[in-house]
């Protein structure tokens, strides 16, 4: 059995496959492959590199998306 | 035609995208505006939310140049941390810095902003730093490097104009080659034209066209008030005198009013 893993994804806990990358993450969550950005720890990924990132236990994570503002 | 942050551009205009009362309407009162940059923010985006994607579409569809604010940043570090990421999801080294000090009138944190706008230039930003119309501070931030300036008229969204238009045009006034923006405040289009007349190189504004009752008809509104205080500006203004004057020739009077 595959272990899983508790990561904090906008603020909120979340539990995903150990081992999953961004992009197996992205759609466990449920998100859509379209246009976000994505800060690991603190640090945009590129994505291009969301295949060889990998997320480990306790990372925080955060899902961004262009919106309105002033 | 005016340059900022090495662009040519015809409008001096730039415009928020927030509050409008549809997605419609935003894109309708953008293009009527004729402004050709456009704020946008970085928010974080939940599972299934299609109205973010919606939003980001309409925005590039109309291919403006965009300026994403750090809106919510109530530090230096939260500040350039947002505008780092921004300059990846956005592709552009243009940042609105907003650090704010206070919640309850959103002033601008002026020592947060002059140490977020110092990293972010030396870190290859152009830097559009919100600040209040205080003269020491505006110094502080073209001594880190900003050639920019966004000086606000009164509070965000509060559309009371320009509170202080001496000290607005004491900014003008000693840094004359600085891009000046007013930033924040303006509620009609009369605050705009002031603005302009004071010699300010274009007027960023939101509020002021999102909560008007007709959003597209206050844009168009806008889009001449700007270019008329500019014109007023660059035509001149005549100076105030204490007495009246007579604008119709006095000589050639007819006859008939000297028995009057």
């Amino acid at each position: 059995m595959v272990e899983k893993i508790e990561i904090v994804v906008n603020g909120e806990k979340k539990v995903i496959l150990n081992k999953s990358n961004i992009k197996e993450m992205i759609k466990t969550l449920g998100y859509e492959d379209n246009s976000f950005a994505v800060v690991l720890n603190g640090t945009f990924v590129d994505l291009k590199k969301y295949d060889e990132t990998k997320i480990a236990k306790g990372d925080t994570i955060e899902i961004l998306a262009p919106m309105a503002g002033g | 035609m005016w340059k900022i942050a090495g662009k040519e551009l015809e409008s001096r205009l730039l415009i928020g995208s927030a509050l409008y009362p549809s997605p419609l309407q935003m894109e309708e009162s953008i293009k009527t505006s004729g402004a050709q940059i456009v704020t946008v923010s970085l928010r974080r985006q939940n599972a299934g939310d299609k109205a973010a994607q919606s939003f980001w579409n309409i925005i590039k569809e109309m291919n403006l140049e965009i300026l994403p604010n750090t809106a919510g940043s109530h530090s230096a570090k939260e500040a350039v941390k947002t505008a780092q990421i921004a300059r990846e999801v956005f592709g552009t080294n243009w940042v609105k810095l907003e650090v704010i000090g206070d919640q309850y009138n959103l002033q601008p944190d002026p020592f947060e902003t002059v140490k977020a706008a110092e990293i972010l230039v030396k870190d290859g930003f152009e830097v559009f730093p919100y600040t209040t119309d205080d003269l020491v501070v505006a110094t502080k931030l073209v001594d880190v490097g900003c050639n920019i300036l966004m000086p606000w008229g009164s509070p965000i969204g509060s559309g009371q104009g320009l509170m202080n238009p001496n000290n607005l045009k004491a900014i003008r006034k000693k840094f004359p080659k600085i891009q000046l923006i007013v930033d924040a405040g303006i509620g009609k289009p009369s605050d705009a034209v002031e603005a302009m007349q004071l010699g300010y190189d274009a007027v960023l504004l939101n509020s002021a066209i999102a909560l008007a009752l007709d959003p597209v008809k206050m844009a168009e509104g806008f889009k001449y008030a700007i270019q008329a205080g500019r014109l007023g500006y660059e035509a001149g203004i005549m100076q105030e005198r204490e007495f009246a004057s007579p604008s119709t020739p006095v000589v050639g009077t007819p006859f008939w009013h000297q028995f009057d």
